[in-house]
């Protein structure tokens, strides 16, 4: 096996081997080799709302004093480039690490601060002119920051990936309702005959039922509005600016169109994630597997079956969302 | 076996459903075990909802696109297989009773002729009548008496 070029690299904890071309530090090098668990990485949507987070944590500090405008403007810079996934390869981390993230915010910490020695003409691990923890991280948390970064990147994912899809099936079922509302087939309870329908009457319902899946979705976007954002390590919001979280939320919220919100509570935003699963849930509903189920069963045949519809080929691409 | 068509889209479908239940069970799951300040199971409920999104978008755009744009209907065979329904009775109820036409509905079982052919062999009603009873695009809306049927 080839061997990796390798870097030492110091923080808090001592040194550590790190590969040469990688811009995260010490600390993930250490989570790498702790947690060779699964091959899951954090997805594309999730490392663009954490460099969404460190994009607007960097302008609120600056707007605040506390952070000259120079660093702030590299930081702005690197974390654009988190945002638009081009330092996708520079997050190697396992989804099964500790379980409030922390690895993967100081990988964000790392890699944002290194990209910024890069910009500023410095060595990679200088931790200059911008610091990982003094600098990306001010005012933050990764008990506040990921936590986040959970609801940023699924409201993001629910509206750009599965509403539009979602509204393609309503409206395809819903020309197919009109389109058979002249045919009348055999109704079937407890897959037996039962009275006659209209094959276009059972597309309508069809189409209902997706409307209000949707309609769940954007109940579930809802959800996420509010953020953990300004707890840092228990809720209590130690070591940040009193108007940091707020500076914050509007950042995201003109860069999203999405109006991310505070937390009303910080101890119930970060001691419990019930946000999350109830947008977990709202997915189930329209995937209740009813749908597809019955157009196998309607197909079912040719000869020997209810045949009641058949599958034209089709060709066309379907999209395909990789999570913007 | 040639020219066989398979609903392959629905069991694609079907199989992201699958994943999608088991995905919020780890979610709901990891949702109960924070402890004190913090939940600590946060990147296993990041990695599942994130998936779920995800995959049920492509699911269905990639269903609605190759599956119900394309469906045709059979219509001779819709109208085939109500003819040959002895649910086409549940019509008559009001107009003959539960009890008589529950008889027909089990003759026709018995026999295998269609609800309309014992109805004229028997004359249970006027032909006129037993056409307006047994007209398929009326069962289709609210209207007439009696029990509804299930």
């Amino acid at each position: 096996m080839k061997s990796i070029e390798t870097r030492i690299e110091k923080d808090s904890m001592g040194e550590m081997a790190v590969p040469k071309d990688a811009l995260y530090g010490a600390s993930t090098q250490r989570a790498v080799l702790n947690f060779p668990v699964s091959g899951y990485r954090f997805s594309r949507a999730f490392i663009r709302a954490l460099g969404l987070i460190k994009w607007g944590a960097a302008q609120a500090n600056h707007d605040l004093g506390l952070l000259d405008a120079h660093r702030a403007a590299l930081i702005v810079q690197a974390a654009e480039e988190v945002i638009e996934g081009k330092l996708d390869q520079h997050f190697p981390l396992d989804i099964f690490q500790t379980g409030s993230g922390t690895s993967t915010n100081t990988n964000a910490n790392e890699v944002i601060a290194n990209r910024c020695a890069q910009l500023a003409g410095k060595p990679i691990g200088s931790r200059e002119p911008v610091h990982p923890n003094d600098h990306v991280n001010m005012g933050q948390s990764s008990n506040d920051v990921i936590p986040s970064a959970i609801h940023v990147s699924a409201a993001e994912q629910l509206r750009d990936c599965l509403l539009p899809a979602l509204e393609k099936l309503r409206s395809a079922l819903s020309a197919k309702a009109k389109e058979f509302h002249h045919i009348i087939k055999i109704g079937r309870t407890h897959l037996m005959d039962a009275t006659p329908v209209r094959l276009g009457q059972e597309f309508g319902g069809y189409a209902q039922e997706v409307e209000y899946g949707k309609a769940r979705a954007e109940k579930a976007i809802e959800v996420l509005h509010e953020l953990a954002f300004g707890g840092t390590a228990v809720g209590t919001g130690l070591n940040r600016h009193p108007d940091f979280p707020a500076k914050v939320m509007r950042h995201l919220h003109q860069r999203t169109g999405i109006e991310f919100f505070e937390a009303r509570n910080h101890f119930e935003a970060q001691g419990g994630k019930d946000a999350v699963v109830e947008a977990s849930g709202q997915q189930l509903p329209p995937v209740s597997s009813k749908l597809p189920m019955t157009f196998v069963g309607w197909a079912a045949g040719r000869a020997a079956g209810l045949a009641k519809f058949d599958y034209r080929r089709r060709n066309r691409a379907a999209r395909s969302c990789r999570g913007k | 076996m040639p020219g066989k068509v398979n609903p392959v889209m629905c069991e694609s479908t079907m199989m992201v459903c699958a994943q999608v239940f088991g995905n919020d069970a780890v979610v709901t799951w990891s949702g109960a075990n924070g402890n004190f300040e913090l939940n600590t199971m946060m990147p296993v409920m990041a990695h599942n909802i994130l998936e779920s999104i995800r995959l049920l978008g492509n699911v269905v755009d990639a269903f609605t696109e190759k599956c119900v744009v394309g469906i045709e209907a059979n219509e001779e065979r819709c109208r085939e297989l109500v003819e040959l329904s002895m649910a086409m009775v549940t019509s008559l109820a009001p107009k003959i009773g539960y009890d008589r036409a529950a008889e027909i509905a089990k003759e026709s079982a018995r026999t295998g002729k269609t609800v309309r052919e014992i109805c004229r062999e028997k004359k249970v009603l006027q032909e006129n009548d037993l056409e307006g009873a047994l007209d398929p695009i009326a069962m289709t809306e609210p209207g007439g008496t009696g029990s509804g049927g299930g």
